[in-house]
């Protein structure tokens, strides 16, 4: 074992593999989607080819993970606004970060979402649309 | 859709609270909350530079408990959820914690002692220069002794019986690591000691106790050491002797000398990986890691009841000490 290497389990996920990356522009411009599910990737560029999320076209990078793991309890939405961060719970499987400072949307989704309710209805909330 | 804007929310309550060394400033619309982290915080001296702020809405109209948790984090935020209408937000980056939180949870002492106090220092301790490591500590006349070990190699057992049997009582689980004007200094919280189920075998007060699922699903006593066990509990210390915990299947002790190498090599592999995002944090820990494993370091084997270990430990930091007045 060397220093960079460590047996600790990653038990928030952190490091989940995103296979499905879409990038545009160059330098500091650049816009990047990551994830580990293709039909997430693919519903995040499109809305934003669309420019469905207005509000959020500041945003550089979208790095969100299908999650299987994550309970899927009820369904009730909360926000949490604070400072330059705000974030989106779905019960508590479905997680949704916007770092506005950072200009990052970050996030878990659960296996029960689809990404039709993800790009229309769960983001524009996050953002604020 | 429900939604809270803590920024938004007149938070009234203001308080400078200090956990494991950590400077801390509350913010909160409840009163209760501010009086129950009140009483948890423990004040240190020195002028440590470990601090993070804490903002908490409590929605008196929830009447939701705590739930088990569940944790996420991508990059420099972690979210802790306790069923949904308990939410915890860590950015890892600017140091705070936001939540929304029931009225419920937020006069719940032991919540906040056994779980989000330890939680809060685990998630952000890299970002201020705290390092968590997974070693039991305790102290005898200003030295500290940390005790690493595998999970299950008896640390908790080993501390209920040195804090028996004379010394001083840090933590048993998780020790804090940061420095303090210069110096390594180990803090515990006040999170109690979990022993498992076969120390009823060596503490007979356990039998009048009955076992918890403690957070990681294991089966275990909690208990308040000053309470149970009648020990003296000390905030913090400077740690002078490393010593690594194995079990031997036949009686006896045994200390052999370690490299700084292996010691290190041991302190990373109990931390847990951080992002490219808190590089920072990452350099931060590189530091005191590099401190810690420079200390003294030894492997103790033994075989045996811990208040046997505890008599080959009384006897080998004398000679330790004499050999330092010699």
């Amino acid at each position: 074992m060397t220093a960079e290497t460590s047996w600790h389990p990653d038990l928030l996920r952190r490091f989940v593999a995103t296979p499905y990356v879409f990038c545009s522009g160059t330098g500091k411009k650049q816009r990047c989607i990551q994830s580990n599910d293709l039909g997430v990737a693919l519903s995040i560029r499109r809305s934003c080819i669309a420019q469905r999320f207005n509000g959020g076209s500041d945003v550089l990078l979208w790095k969100l993970i299908r999650d299987s793991a994550a309970p899927e309890d009820d369904a009730q939405i909360l926000t949490i606004s604070d400072g330059v961060l705000r974030t989106l719970h779905l019960g508590t499987g479905t997680v949704l970060i916007y770092d506005r400072e950072r200009a990052e949307v970050l996030g878990f989704i659960s296996a029960a979402v689809k990404t039709q309710q993800l790009s229309s209805s769960l983001i524009p909330s996050l953002l604020g649309l | 859709m429900s939604s809270v804007s803590i920024d938004q929310t007149v938070l009234s309550y203001n308080r400078e609270l200090c956990f494991a060394g950590a400077h801390c400033k509350l913010r909160t619309n409840s009163q209760e909350l501010a009086n129950v982290l009140e009483l948890l915080s423990i004040q240190t001296s020195g002028s440590g530079s470990s601090r993070f702020d804490i903002r908490i809405v409590v929605n008196e109209l929830s009447g939701a408990s705590a739930q088990q948790p569940h944790f996420r984090g991508l990059h420099h935020v972690v979210t802790a959820s306790f069923g949904s209408a308990n939410v915890f937000v860590f950015d890892i980056l600017r140091r705070t914690i936001s939540a929304t939180i029931s009225g419920v949870v937020a006069r719940n002492s032991q919540f906040w002692k056994e779980k989000l106090i330890p939680i809060a220092l685990g998630v952000l301790g890299a970002a201020m220069g705290m390092v968590p490591m997974h070693c039991a500590c305790l102290e005898s006349e200003n030295d500290g002794l940390l005790i690493a070990g595998v999970s299950g190699a008896g640390k908790s057992t080993l501390s209920v019986a040195l804090a028996q049997g004379g010394f001083n009582y840090v933590s048993d689980d998780w020790t804090y690591m940061s420095q303090c004007d210069g110096r390594l200094v180990a803090y515990g919280t006040s999170a109690p000691v979990k022993l498992l189920p076969d120390a009823v075998n060596h503490f007979k007060v356990l039998q009048s106790r009955s076992l918890q699922t403690s957070m990681n699903g294991e089966l275990a006593y909690e208990v308040d050491i000053v309470e149970t066990f009648g020990a003296q509990a000390e905030r913090g210390c400077e740690p002078r002797w490393l010593i690594f915990l194995e079990r031997m299947p036949y009686h006896g002790g045994e200390f052999t000398s370690m490299s700084s190498t292996a010691a290190r090599n041991y302190l990373y592999s109990s931390v847990e990986r951080l992002p490219v995002q808190l590089s920072e944090a990452v350099e931060m820990r590189k530091r005191i890691i590099e401190k810690v494993s420079q200390l003294p370091s030894w492997r103790f084997r033994y075989g045996g009841t811990p208040q046997f270990a505890t008599e080959q430990l009384r006897e080998f930091v004398a000679h330790r000490r004499q050999e330092v007045y010699a």
